[in-house]
């Protein structure tokens, strides 16, 4: 059975991935020539000659206070949020080309802390002002473990140890994954003694973190 | 060869330096610019082939008045190395300069170039052209950068530090028993440029936190307080730039070459090969997954391969291997398969599976393979902000001994699981309204069930920046079933955004007969995000929660400098 499951993902994947090179455009995908004679990773060519109308100071990094490109219009890439007031270097620079880290969204420059476990579309829950994560209370409706009652007023490590360091899953949505130590700590009545340690929905409400409803 | 000519033309505009006089003979000016900085001098844009020489002077004229002299120490074809006399000079980068040199090393280099052709006995007859009436064109400064410009190497660049300081506060209370929970944050992650002069990245990250909780009065409670110094990250890091083929990585970081992995105290190594492929390795401990980030019982070594369809890395492919040990035993053995589609127009699609091979001392799992993990999803966004996209993701625990996963019986390790199958669609009526939906179907070792949520959008809203979303949303959970609605509007300025939201949700918990099983929860919540131009950033949010007999509010203050 497991073989089984493991051979069908693999063969999907596999099928899907020649699929999606075989449908490739010709011209799919437009680089800067980063690589080519180790020019600038921001081509010149068409800029003027006149150094000091963009660059300032002691290095090639600083630029005029009244620099302006319309990063929208030049090259058809739109930057929102903080990356507006970026520093072309953060993005334009000799770890690869900027066009290989667009078309790889947000990891091309950003480290997922995430290590891949929650895909690769961060706008669901950050910003592109400050990264803060918005709302995730909403998102969380799109789970088997809607956030109903005290959950939806409840820190995120409280079930997800790892939520400080960016971990979310595997999370186990069982009562005692979370609430052990309350079944341990609880002697009226005596959970254990009266071998209540599971389906703890049978009693507990949600509504509050000591009210039961013993009428079953 | 014109270039030469051009500037045999502009002879003296100056005195002539030393190096030409000691020569003697008569001299030529060679115009030069700054294109780098070094220690103690400048690199210049002309070299050998334009006539210098090691011992050359050289005068560069300052923008804001003034000259600084040097003398040429090194020559390559292109480019020559100035020592400036005075060392503490500064010479800004593209200034202009003069070297003077002898006219018979010019005539020299112009033979050398361009050997005169052998002057036939007998010349032929030849119509002289009449005199040119159109003089040269004047070169005018915004017109293109013709000249080849050298790029700075990373060991070039001026030193900088950049990155963000910011801090945090979450607040809960809730009316049962006068709860509180607090969690405060300051932190700061920065990022160092050739610090030390190698071309190296510096990458600093940590936090101080304090949490607290405040439990009721009962004996069998205990209050909770916690501050915890947590170092993210701290490593070094060299190449990783087209300069250099290699790149090594120590320190605490998250692997690069195959994030998947995690984040280690250790070392990694990875190599790029001719049209963009890549392997590694790495070695090092493994910091729990937790709020203590404590490390030193789980040692893991991995490697990894990336081959990729072309140096646009239009399509690539990974394959990478981890070995981890808790406290010298063997652990986990880990297989990362990972592809990616990723063309800028039509679809994309990325998929990653964790497989873990156990062995017959694993009880729970059984010898064999095992998907513990896949993620997989496909999306598009058409012309006009239409967007579609797909998500299938598998879950099931690891056994494995590090401290990762929630501890569980044998017999849920075997059988725990979930997936989970959704769509995301969005269509755009016009620039004003746009109809949103998402849903899933989920199933797990015991149950199955669905999630969906429709949502409308108004632009332009009730004034100007305004945006107003009303959505509809279901949800069949493990223990529950949700319906509600949600309305939502917010207002971008020039300075952030202002946001209030209100959300019912009706929810009916499985397993009670009574009253009991209806749960109606509303949920209130306005912030404003705001942002300015020297780097200041905050947010501010305040929810309040409030069921049938009990309330709950919630305070989010986030502040933030980024520089």
């Amino acid at each position: 059975m497991r073989r089984t499951r493991i051979v069908t993902v693999v063969s999907l994947s596999l099928a899907a991935f020649v699929a999606a090179c075989a449908l490739r455009g010709p011209d799919a995908v437009k680089q800067h020539l980063w690589w080519s004679g180790f020019g600038p990773v921001l081509p010149h060519d068409t800029f003027p000659a006149d150094c000091d109308q963009c660059h300032v100071g002691g290095d090639w990094q600083t630029l005029a206070a009244d620099f302006a490109f319309d990063h929208a219009a030049e090259t058809g890439v739109a930057l929102e949020g903080a990356h507006a007031k970026a520093q072309c270097l953060l993005c334009h620079n000799d770890r690869g080309p900027a066009g290989v880290f667009q078309q790889r969204g947000c990891v091309g420059c950003h480290e997922d802390l995430h290590e891949g476990r929650l895909g690769p579309d961060c706008a669901d829950c950050h910003t592109q002002w400050n990264w803060r994560p918005t709302d995730q209370r909403g998102e969380h409706q799109h789970s088997r473990f809607p956030l109903i009652g005290v959950h939806a007023a409840t820190a995120c490590n409280r079930c997800h140890p790892g939520a400080e360091v960016g971990r979310f899953v595997p999370t186990d949505p069982e009562c005692v994954s979370c609430h052990f130590d309350d079944l341990a700590a609880t002697d009226n009545p005596n959970h254990f003694g009266l071998g209540l340690t599971d389906h703890c929905e049978r009693c507990h409400l949600p509504r509050t973190w000591y009210q039961v409803d013993t009428g079953n | 060869m014109n270039r030469i000519v051009a500037f045999a033309l502009a002879l003296a505009c100056f005195a002539p330096p030393a190096a030409a006089q000691q020569q003697g003979g008569a001299v030529q000016t060679v115009e030069l610019r700054v294109a780098a900085q070094r220690p103690r001098g400048v690199l210049v844009d002309r070299g050998s082939s334009d006539g210098l020489a090691i011992g050359d002077r050289v005068r560069f004229r300052l923008r804001g008045g003034g000259t600084v002299d040097g003398r040429v120490s090194e020559v390559g074809e292109r480019n020559a190395l100035v020592l400036l006399d005075d060392p503490k000079a500064q010479v800004e980068l593209g200034a202009r300069g003069e070297a003077a040199i002898p006219s018979s090393r010019v005539a020299a280099e112009v033979e050398r170039i361009e050997p005169a052709p052998e002057v036939e006995e007998t010349a032929p007859e030849f119509e002289e052209h009449p005199p040119w009436e159109r003089a040269d064109d004047e070169f005018q400064a915004d017109e293109p950068l013709l000249a080849r410009v050298v790029p700075l190497r990373p060991a070039e660049r001026t030193p900088s530090w950049r990155g963000r300081l910011w801090t945090s506060a979450d607040e809960y209370t809730s009316s049962e028993d006068e709860r509180t929970d607090g969690y405060e944050r300051i932190g700061a992650s920065l990022f160092g440029d050739n610090q030390l002069g190698h071309g190296e990245r510096i990458a600093l990250d940590f936090e101080v936190n304090a949490r607290r909780t405040d439990l009721p009065p009962d004996p069998a409670d205990q209050d909770v307080d916690a501050t915890r110094l947590r170092v993210d990250r701290a490593s070094y890091t060299l190449g990783d730039s087209r300069f250099s083929t290699d790149r090594v990585e120590f320190g605490r970081f998250l692997q690069r070459g195959m994030p998947e992995f995690g984040v280690v105290d250790g070392a990694e190594w990875g190599r790029r090969l001719d049209g963009g492929n890549r392997f590694g390795a790495s070695v090092g401990w493994m910091p729990e997954p937790d709020e203590d980030y404590e490390s030193g019982h789980d040692f893991q070594v991995a490697g990894y391969y990336r081959w990729v369809f072309d140096d646009s890395e239009l399509a690539s492919a990974s394959l990478g291997a981890q070995k981890t040990f808790h406290h010298a035993d063997a652990d986990r053995d880990l297989l990362v398969a990972k592809v990616e589609y990723l063309p800028l127009e039509g679809w994309q699609a990325a998929a990653t599976a964790w497989v873990d091979y156990y062995t017959s001392g694993d009880d729970a799992k059984g010898p064999g393979f095992d998907v513990s993990q896949l993620y997989a999803r496909a999306w598009r966004r058409f012309s006009g902000g239409d967007s579609l996209a797909f998500t299938a993701t598998h879950l099931s625990i690891p056994e494995i001994d590090r401290h990762e996963v929630p501890p569980l019986s044998a017999a849920a390790l075997a059988d725990d699981r979930h997936e989970r199958v959704a769509a995301e669609w969005e269509h755009r009526f016009d620039d004003e309204f746009s109809l949103a939906f998402e849903g899933g179907l989920w199933t797990d070792e015991e149950e199955s069930g669905t999630d969906g949520e429709l949502g409308l959008t108004k632009r332009e809203f009730w004034c100007d920046g305004g945006r107003g979303e009303l959505a509809l949303f279901g949800t069949r959970g493990r223990f529950s079933r949700t319906y509600g609605a949600r309305a939502r509007f917010a207002r971008d300025d020039a300075y952030g955004a202002w946001r209030a939201d209100y959300e019912f949700a009706q929810n009916l918990i499985d397993g009670f007969a009574s009253d009991n099983n209806e749960l109606p929860q509303h949920r209130l919540r306005c912030g404003r995000d705001g942002h300015f131009g020297d780097g200041w950033s905050f947010a501010c949010d305040v929810e309040a929660f409030f069921w049938d007999q009990e309330t709950a509010f919630a305070l989010h203050v986030f502040l933030q400098r980024s520089f």
